[in-house]
């Protein structure tokens, strides 16, 4: 489909970047991890979204979250779906729980996927991977 | 618990046709496979294209109005929408609440697939905003319907105690079945070691945890159980219907409890307002003689079964083997060999079986004196059939 975004010089396939996610965008390009806060209950939610799951209020902040979290959960990809993971396979999908309690869906690095188990600890780590594309992902905390 | 006015509902609409198609059919469209699983279906019910006065079909197939014009149905309820997948049930037991009030006297829901052409919902479903209905997350190549059930099951190999190789009871059963299944795409045997053998997809999942696409059609007849009467097969009462459980704590292919994207952990068991399905059926669990599940990947079978209380959390993972879920067994699965070994019509393959098992007409599969067939899947869906 045309109106999926796609790296020309690689082909890997990029996040689409909507408009009300922009912030989450721009922090990435930094290094720096924001999720919205709700100010009236005080929760974090995940994925970003236009209002707060937990009491629908619609007053949060951006707010800086630790980057240090545990692998809740993983899968091993073996069969690359497009060219650009034949030589990555298998790598690993996993779905990381930070301090502040969500789940954030990311690959982990540092390690083969053999070793990658429930409850590792992770830190993050950040990818560039176009002029308006970082992301984030996690390899094992250090010290 | 079900209401008064669902209780109100049962047996009194019935399926009086069914049809099924698959394979590859390179020089056919989607609609010349509606029309003809239509054909089929008409003739399997014994009744006329002028007694079909609803319509119910999928949003990316032949669109409803294209079918209608093709085939000179005047109807006075259409609609079309994604009646795919975690959607049969519920188009199903629509198709049923639709005759029930009298909308429409028999309703077809018509299903014409060509798994290779433009608009599959592989082509747009993973970049919706979030994450996809699977998990999909394209930047970090998570790709894939496989995607969730690997997910689940790995959460439920965790809290459980499951490992590689436990799923293959399941992927071995239902390739039994399909042997006894003349229709079956996948007949070839299928020992322990072909299954250990069988490549990594997407870990803790091997191919063939995994069904394969193809080509395929099928058409259900929903009309009222004093008409159905009348048809050439014997009904299939619609005796009871839930529907599918949504939210942040039931994620796509999972149970409740397994912690999969933002579930809550914990050890789930179904409470009685979890599956009042049997109320309004007038049924106990015990009384099911066939369990038809949602099979697109093994791991739904353990979440069908600890969904609906045939097993208690963790226990599917060791009642799968031993021939349980085979036929002859405790509680005969699947029977068709699923979407697993028989093909995938989207799931409608599936109500094509409960609907041959309840009239006694599935050959060497038949489960003996088979009365009641609950289809049930992971999010809650449920229809039970009776004879
Ligand atoms: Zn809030």
């Amino acid at each position: 489909m045309s109106l999926t975004p796609r790296d020309e010089k690689t082909g890997r396939y990029l996040p689409i970047i909507f408009p009300e996610e922009l912030p989450f965008w721009q922090a990435a390009k930094k290094h720096k991890l924001v999720l919205q806060k709700c100010r009236s209950c005080e929760r974090v939610w995940y994925p970003v979204g236009p209002t707060c799951p937990f009491c629908l209020s619609n007053d949060f902040a951006w707010t800086e979250m630790s980057g240090r979290g545990v692998v809740h959960n993983f899968v091993v990809y073996h069969k690359p779906w497009i060219p650009y993971y034949k030589d990555k396979v298998p790598y690993v999908l996993a779905q990381v729980e930070i301090e502040e309690g969500v789940r954030l869906t990311t690959n982990i690095w540092g390690l083969p996927p053999s070793e990658v188990k429930i409850g590792l600890e992770v830190e993050a780590v950040w990818e560039d991977v176009t002029d308006e594309v970082s992301l984030i992902q996690f390899q094992p905390r250090k010290g | 618990m079900a209401t008064e006015v669902a209780r109100a509902l049962r047996d009194k609409t019935a399926i009086s046709g069914v049809s099924m198609m698959m394979g590859d059919y390179p020089d056919r469209t989607a609609l010349s496979l509606a029309v003809e699983a239509f054909q089929l279906a008409l003739d399997d019910a014994g009744m006329s294209h002028h007694e079909i006065d609803g319509l119910m079909c999928l949003s990316y197939g032949s669109d409803y109005d294209r079918f209608l014009e093709a085939t000179g149905v005047e109807t006075r309820y259409a609609f079309q929408g994604w009646t795919h997948g975690r959607f049969v049930q519920p188009t199903l037991h629509q198709a049923a609440m639709v005759v029930a009030s009298g909308m429409a006297n028999a309703v077809a829901i018509v299903h014409g697939k060509k798994h290779k052409s433009y608009g599959q919902p592989m082509d747009h479903e993973m970049w919706r905003q979030g994450l996809g209905p699977h998990g999909e997350s394209p930047a970090y190549g998570g790709f894939g319907p496989a995607l969730a059930p690997a997910l689940a099951v790995q959460r439920y190999f965790h809290m459980y105690g499951g490992k590689d190789g436990d799923l293959a009871p399941i992927a071995m059963t239902l390739r039994k079945h399909a042997q006894l299944n003349p229709n079956a795409m996948r007949r070839q045997d299928m020992s322990l070691d072909d299954y250990m053998n069988s490549r990594w997809i997407m870990e803790p999942l091997r191919l063939f945890d995994c069904c394969q696409n193809n080509d395929g059609a099928a058409c259900i007849i929903v009309t009222t159980a004093e008409r159905a009467r009348d048809c050439k097969k014997p009904p299939v009462y619609i005796s009871g219907f839930q529907g599918v459980h949504a939210g942040r704590q039931r994620h796509n292919f999972t149970l409740p409890g397994l912690g999969v994207a933002q579930q809550d952990v914990f050890e789930f068991t179904p409470s009685k307002e979890d599956m009042y399905v049997y109320d309004m059926a007038g049924v106990d669990r015990k009384d099911v003689d066939m369990l038809m599940t949602y099979d697109a990947f093994t791991p739904t079978i353990f979440f069908a079964l600890e969904r609906f209380g045939f097993c208690k959390p963790g226990e599917a993972l060791h009642y799968v083997r031993d021939g349980r879920i085979g036929l002859g067994g405790e509680l005969p699965m699947n029977t068709s060999g699923g979407l697993l070994s028989e093909g995938h019509v989207s799931g409608w393959n599936l109500f094509a079986e409960c609907a041959h098992q309840i009239r006694h007409e599935a050959g060497a599969r038949q489960v003996k004196d088979c009365e009641i067939v609950q289809y049930g899947s992971f999010l809650g869906e449920s229809i039970i059939f009776r004879r």
